[in-house]
């Protein structure tokens, strides 16, 4: 397998230069720190790049980031070729998701880099570290509406952690290396770098190229340590948590960022606290634990709703009260008090207040509000509800029931399979009904909901993780998103599995405009698809179809045995909905089920 | 209507991206007062908040990176009401 990913057409560098560090491992220094001729700037970028680990990066060369090209040739860092820009800032946006590393997206100016804005605004929303380094026009023209020129810091600006316009060739390394601080820092997020061409191609004297400083990986991207502040402020949320009734820990990806599943048990383990989480934190707690509720939010289940709605404490761990998850703001667990723990200070009270904020690291705070909450009848409640919302897998008929096929899909891969998501129903399918172990096993669009995510993301995260299983779930609208990324997956060998949940139509939408336009269908017919089978062929990717229930163990395994990349094409009604829903502008308890009004 | 007062580093871009980033978060512009000063600019900033929490602004701002100091006033009110940690 890990031959098969190094197997790069035209290249000769061995499997083993292929593989990344373990999750923060110190980086091998592979810059000659010592060299005394003259470095360009596009070498000094490279050399900063190789100080801060890293081995890999996605992009899509052009004019005005050619110098940087030209050093890549002697450079040991390995460049994934995409087809298409927004492919190389998904990939290394997966590729950060499944590793926490520093994800790194190049492209050349003008259209290179605005195509990169998607998966910089995700990155961004969904507090992903990455360093996207941009090539722009010779500083002299910078301003003339020059070919290929726009203003790539403008157009970021509201999106990115930090940007840079390079415009001397002696801060490249300096740069790169409070880059990558930035980006891994506190709560993560994308930082721009854009480089002239004439400062990639100016000589640096190698007493000043700022090369033998420490890099910035090396730096703990997190205080561990409750300051003293803080301390009152614990003691505060501990007497909240013992003089409750109904208390819910309300968890978010801010878990998986800090690292923090292990404390988040053991808290779960000492309070008995019953859990939901986010989209984006499923896995935080396994999604098979007794105390698991389920999602929370607009495709939440019954369980995590209601007991959300009822509760007289929610502890938010790493999450933001997002929209998606809270439905109606005014009418979101109305009788509840707040503890909310949380790296970003901003976050604290934005939506919801909070009557005890905790900033800092997660994984040192949760252990401090470990206590034994009597909560029996609590517990039982919400036994109860988890009972009564389990999803069943016994829909009538012969057409494939996509929530059972990505159950037993979920049953049939090794526990450390990394599923990575599209956007629309299918995506909801996966949060509902897959077996979430791990946060950084679930790679969703959670904040920008990226149609296109999916496969870019699958093949930076196969590309993280060698020895992981990698499965993309896709849909008909999003995988034409990307497609193109079909090539690259043929081109390095990436053995990611896909699962193209075929529905004919935009099925998110088309459900919306059912349930609340009036069956006014407007824009969402898809039947004029290609034949996705004969289309991944095309490519050079191995591929079936199946569109019968009896079809669907046989298929499975024969997309996860297949040694390569391969797609299994799942033809499923195109009438099928995503249920249980929370109509807009509704509280969460007002959820519907088939069958039901939302009037 | 908020007074917020800033001190920012000087670097490329450091005024757009703090005074974006409060019409971004649903603020309004009054006036804005800028003086240069040894570690860059020094803003003073009249914000009409229509209902969003000031205190709330101010950590999404004193986040930023250039951001080196900021406090922010509420007004008629008898003093500051936070204080960005620094």
């Amino acid at each position: 397998m890990e031959a098969a990913i190094a197997r790069v057409a035209g290249t000769h560098r061995p499997a083993e230069e292929a593989q990344p560090l373990r999750a923060g491992a110190a980086p091998t220094i592979v810059a000659s720190v010592a060299a005394v001729a003259p470095l360009r700037g596009a070498e000094v970028l490279l050399r900063a790049l190789e100080r801060e680990g890293v081995d890999l990066v996605f992009g899509y060369p052009g004019g005005a980031i050619m110098p940087v090209y030209d050093a890549l040739v002697d450079s040991p860092i390995r460049h994934i070729l995409v087809r298409h820009e927004q492919g190389a800032a998904l990939a290394a946006n997966g590729y950060a998701r499944a590793s926490g590393r520093v994800g790194v997206c190049l492209a050349t100016s003008g259209p290179g880099a605005t195509n990169l804005v998607t998966g910089i605004a995700d990155a961004y929303l969904d507090s992903v570290p990455m360093v996207a380094i941009t090539g722009q026009v010779p500083t002299a023209l910078m301003g003339t509406d020059a070919f290929q020129e726009v203003d790539t810091f403008g157009i970021t600006l509201p999106i990115v952690k930090h940007s840079y316009v390079l415009r001397d060739a002696n801060a490249i390394a300096a740069t790169v290396r409070e880059a990558f601080r930035i980006a891994r820092e506190g709560r993560p997020g994308p930082v721009l770098i854009d480089f002239p061409k004439d400062i990639a191609n100016t000589m640096v004297a190698p007493e000043h190229a700022g090369l033998h400083q420490a890099p910035a990986t090396g730096i703990a991207a997190e205080r561990t340590e409750i300051p003293q502040v803080a301390r009152d402020d614990v003691q505060r949320a501990r007497k909240l948590m013992l003089e409750c009734e109904r208390p819910i820990l309300y968890t978010g990806y801010g878990v998986g960022l800090a690292g923090a599943h292990d404390a988040l048990r053991e808290l779960v383990r000492a309070t008995g606290i019953p859990v939901v989480s986010t989209l984006k934190g499923l896995g935080g707690l396994p999604t098979d634990d007794p105390l698991f509720l389920g999602m929370l939010g607009m495709h939440g289940s019954r369980a995590a709703n209601y007991a959300v709605q009822e509760a007289d404490l929610l502890i938010c761990v790493g999450a933001r009260f997002d929209d998606r998850a809270t439905g109606k703001l005014a009418g979101f667990a109305p009788d509840a008090k707040v503890i909310h723990l949380d790296i970003d200070a901003a976050e604290v009270s934005k939506l919801r207040y909070a009557q005890v904020h905790l900033v800092g690291a997660l994984a040192a705070l949760l252990p401090a509000l470990r206590c034994a909450p009597r909560i029996d009848a609590w517990r039982a409640r919400c036994a109860a509800l988890r009972t009564q919302s389990l999803p069943r897998y016994d829909a009538p008929g012969d057409a494939i029931y996509a929530p059972a096929l990505l159950r037993r899909l979920s049953e049939l891969v090794p526990a450390e399979t990394v599923i990575a998501c599209d956007v629309g129903q299918h995506q909801m399918w996966v949060a509902q009904h897959c077996i979430h172990r791990s946060i950084d096993r679930h790679l969703t669009s959670g904040g920008l909901g990226t149609m296109g995510f999916g496969l870019p993301a699958a093949i930076g995260a196969k590309l993280a993780k060698p020895a992981a299983p990698v499965v993309c779930v896709s849909g008909d609208g999003s995988i034409m998103m990307n497609i193109q990324e079909l090539a690259t997956l043929r081109r390095y060998g990436i053995p990611v599995k896909i699962v193209l949940l075929d529905n004919a139509s935009l099925g998110m939408v088309r459900q919306w405009q059912e349930l609340f336009f009036a069956e006014r269908y407007s824009e969402v017919d898809l039947s004029d698809n290609p034949d996705f089978a004969v289309l991944a062929r095309a490519f050079g990717i191995d591929a079936h179809t199946i569109e019968r229930r009896d079809e669907v163990e046989q298929g499975l395994r024969k997309l996860l045995d297949a040694p390569g990349p391969c797609l299994l094409h799942v033809r499923i009604d195109p009438r099928a909905n995503v249920w249980p829903l929370v109509p807009p502008n509704r509280a969460n308890h007002e959820l519907i089920e088939p069958g039901e009004t939302h009037a | 209507m908020l007074e917020l007062s800033l001190a920012i580093r000087d670097v490329e871009g450091g005024l757009l991206r703090v005074l974006g980033a409060i019409e971004r978060r649903g603020f309004r512009l009054a006036a804005v007062n800028t003086r240069t000063a040894p570690h860059g600019l020094d803003l003073d900033l009249s914000i009409e908040a229509d209902g969003r929490p000031a205190e709330v602004l101010l950590r999404q701002v004193a986040r930023l990176h250039e951001v080196m100091r900021a406090s922010i006033d509420v007004v008629r009110s008898r003093g500051p009401v936070a204080r960005a940690p620094t």
